[in-house]
């Protein structure tokens, strides 16, 4: 009867785990778990050995340390494609009209208006009309630039949104660490959800950040990741810290320091993230803005510069000479000239200090109109490879390619953690069939050994009833 | 045997409807905008191509507003210059009829030289002739009458020239110092004065004019050259033989024959007209030819824009027909996940464990 009560605790047992793994069907990162049952050891009865039952060896999760392990590192890289996509998005986003409405066209708009008014130099209408198409490309510079500005500060943002991240995981799993220490330390216990809490918390955390795990005897774990060096140790975690420190080397100044226990920062490990989300987030805007920005700081620069060359060459019909049409405001030099590329304020101010002439007191003739006019052919951009339009559409046209390579990486990375995911769920995803099985099986043995009871008390009835015949 | 988990199960359809969501949702970007590019990452070298096309585009459009323009400058131009010849015609006319006839009575010699007078006024008249508020014969100077009421020149040989096409520039106007001054060239020393002094500060300064005087034009040449006709008269000769007829000069002397009663005055103002005559039609073939060069072009840049237009539109615009069937077979595709789905994630022991 002993004996079957066992098996009705060991079967009660199954049953709970069994309804652990239905509830828990659905949360994220959880594993499977298991009761091993085990046959208790027997005893001798005589010559015969009977078994004495059956007892719960332990509940153990089914999980693939292999798979796991494969699932951070590709989440590394998912995080960077992600957020190097995000940019991407953005900035295809900017230069998506690029032909109709971008600064190239609006550039080809302005020569034309420059021809247009070619045909009649002295024309106030036409005049205005150049001026107007000259403001459109210099709102556009303006209009690029703040936008890069914004996804500069929006970065900035995230990255220091992720670094808080990252410190809440680090203390996340050493908490854990300290709690799969406690239970395991008493043999046959497995710490299998806290497991499971921890394995998430260092997928999230690979996420961001390329990690390397080790596990210790104790069941603990230490998180350390490239140069940043550990973050998670049997002492504790590590913080990062995301300070602003002006930095004229780069176009923001936030960078990211690690951090000490006692709270001292460290060395600089901005630069040496690698993948992960943050790493994108730096890559993003420590390579691919910088480069675009520089790329329409050149063009707003040498725009500028080609147009005021010839322009001030030339007469205005108020017979004034030397006159700039733009203004690259006070420093002259390419960084920053889209932030500062402007009208000249003689062109705001007089629009007969436009010059159209190359001689004095000669109204009708625009022969510095038709200079003005060829510049748009004229290739002054990569070592003279590249016009206006030549140097903007090969520029739309590499981050397209840019853009389009990113984009391919992330759908193939997402479908490599696809398949991760499948292979997880396959062993330590909860069947449901699989669970309603047990569940009979837990069910029907638990019956029978209720069963065996009633047998075993009858028996002992009948035994004791045996006198009264 | 693969264990297959609901969790396996539901994470494979959630992937498979996906992709065929984001296909569709293509699709239908394609189809709501009507281009194939939406974004530089949908085709980056067509991109490309049709950042180039749109602003050749624009261009060509540019040029073909400004061949407009140039198009009515030089008809203009050319009507004036017919007129310039019948105002010729006439003139030759009454000089012929006034030099047949001995003996003109006074009455008729006076209504003569009245309308002489008036074909000079007619003629400078031609010679200030607009466009807008441009003075087409005045070169550069094209925001002042080039001739005052003497016939004396105030413009420049400026030619204004706008672009047909890329790198291709055309004149739209000619000066009239050919037609009526009978001079290819500003004869120095009585030109601008600011240009003669070559001096830049001095120029910058609006300076007085000059004209061209209303004289004999071989005349104005030599004295230029300083070359002396008496001394050299070969060279004079020569001159005169290069440079056309003064038509104002020349009406102004027949006006003066008749009014003086001189017939040599009138002979020679035969001469004269038949002179300018050529000159007149000499620059109207300049002007022809002009005109032929904007048409011609005009023609080409219409032909390139159709081809333009054409090759953007392969490049840029979504095959509709494309697109639309592309989405019906993508619905469908969905709609066969969506079943699939169904049949799949329905069934489960639990609902046979009743």
């Amino acid at each position: 009867m002993s004996q079957s009560k066992g098996a009705l605790a060991a079967n009660q047992l199954g049953l709970a785990t069994t309804s652990h793994n239905i509830s828990n069907a659905n949360t994220k990162g959880y594993s499977r778990q298991r009761v091993e049952l085990q046959a208790n050891s027997p005893v001798n009865f005589g010559r015969a050995r009977v078994g004495t039952g059956v007892g719960v060896g332990a509940i153990t999760r089914t999980t693939s340390d292999f798979v796991n392990k494969r699932l951070e590192e590709e989440s590394s890289n998912l995080g960077q494609y992600e957020s190097l996509n995000d940019v991407y998005t953005q900035l295809e986003a900017d230069f998506g009209n690029e032909g109709e409405t971008g600064v190239s066209s609006r550039i080809a708009k302005f020569f034309n208006d420059v021809r247009s008014l070619s045909t009649e130099p002295q024309s106030v209408p036409l005049r205005s009309a150049v001026r107007e198409s000259a403001n459109a490309v210099v709102s556009r510079f303006h209009g690029m630039r703040e936008n890069f500005d914004a996804m500069v500060s929006d970065l900035d943002h995230r990255a220091e949104g992720s670094v808080a991240e990252i410190n809440s995981l680090t203390s996340k799993i050493a908490g854990l660490n300290q709690r799969i220490v406690d239970v395991e330390i008493t043999p046959g216990s497995f710490a299998n959800d806290e497991r499971d809490s921890r394995d998430l918390a260092v997928k999230d955390l690979a996420k961001l950040m390329p990690v390397q795990i080790t596990e210790l005897e104790n069941g603990a774990i230490s998180v350390s990741s490239g140069r940043a060096g550990v973050l998670v140790d049997p002492s504790g975690n590590y913080e990062l810290a995301a300070l602003r420190s002006p930095d004229p080397n780069h176009n923001s100044s936030m960078r990211i320091f690690t951090k000490e226990h006692d709270g001292t920062i460290g060395h600089d490990v901005t630069a040496s993230l690698g993948s992960g989300s943050l790493g994108g987030i730096i890559q993003a805007r420590d390579t691919v803005l910088p480069k675009v920005i520089n790329k329409v700081d050149t063009l707003a620069y040498g725009f500028s510069n080609a147009l005021n060359s010839v322009h001030t060459q030339g007469y205005g019909t108020n017979n004034q000479t030397n006159n700039e049409l733009f203004t690259l405001g006070e420093s002259d030099s390419v960084r920053g000239a889209s932030r500062r590329i402007g009208l000249s304020d003689s062109m705001t101010n007089d629009l007969s200090s436009m010059a159209s002439a190359q001689a004095p007191n000669s109204r009708g003739d625009n022969r510095q109109l038709l200079a003005i006019a060829d510049l748009e052919d004229k290739p002054i951009f990569e070592n003279g490879q590249a016009n206006f339009t030549n140097y903007m559409s090969s520029m739309v046209g590499n981050m397209g390619v840019e853009a389009r390579s990113v984009r391919e990486n992330l759908d193939t990375q997402t479908s490599v953690m696809g398949q991760l995911d499948s292979m997880r769920e396959e062993t330590a995803g909860v069947s449901l069939d699989e669970e309603a099985i047990n569940m009979l099986k837990f069910q029907k043995a638990f019956d029978a050994n209720a069963k065996m009871i009633q047998v075993a008390d009858s028996m002992m009835e009948t035994v004791l009833n045996l006198k009264r015949f | 045997m693969a264990r297959v988990t609901d969790g396996l199960l539901y994470n494979k359809a959630d992937r498979a409807m996906n992709r065929t969501r984001t296909k569709m949702m293509e699709n239908q970007e394609q189809a709501v905008t009507g281009r194939r590019i939406n974004k530089p990452s949908d085709n980056p070298q067509g991109m490309v191509r049709a950042i180039g096309l749109k602003t050749k585009i624009d261009r060509n459009e540019q040029s073909m507003k400004n061949m407009e323009i140039a198009n009515s400058y030089l008809g203009v131009t050319d009507s004036s210059l017919a007129e310039l010849s019948n105002v010729l015609s006439r003139a030759k006319e009454l000089a012929v009829q006034m030099s047949n006839s001995s003996n003109q009575s006074p009455d008729a010699m006076r209504a003569v030289q009245s309308e002489a007078d008036e074909l000079f006024y007619q003629a400078l008249q031609i010679g200030n002739t607009r466009v807008g508020e441009h003075y087409i014969f005045a070169g550069y100077q094209t925001e002042r009458p080039p001739f005052d009421e003497n016939g004396n020149y105030y413009g420049d040989l400026g030619q204004i020239q706008i672009e047909v096409q890329p790198g291709q520039k055309v004149p739209l106007n000619v000066t009239g110092l050919k037609p009526f001054m009978g001079l290819d060239e500003i004869p120095k020393r009585i030109a601008v004065e600011g240009e003669e002094e070559g001096d830049e500060s001095q120029a910058a300064v609006p300076a007085k004019l000059q004209p061209v005087l209303s004289r004999d034009p071989a005349s104005l040449i030599a004295e230029s050259r300083q070359i002396d006709p008496k001394e050299n008269p070969e060279a004079f000769a020569q001159i005169q033989q290069s440079v056309g007829v003064n038509i104002f000069q020349s009406l102004k002397t027949f006006s003066q024959g008749l009014k003086e009663g001189r017939p040599e005055l009138i002979h020679q103002t035969l001469d004269n007209i038949d002179k300018a005559f050529s000159q007149v039609l000499e620059t109207r073939a300049t002007v022809g030819a002009l005109q032929n060069a904007v048409v011609t072009n005009t023609d080409l840049v219409d032909a390139q824009q159709v081809t333009n237009q054409l090759l953007k539109s392969n490049v840029v615009d979504a095959d509709t027909t494309q697109v639309y069937s592309d989405l019906a077979r993508n619905e469908a595709l969905l709609n066969s996940t969506l079943q699939a789905n169904k049949k799949l994630l329905t069934p489960s022991l639990l609902d046979f464990l009743k």
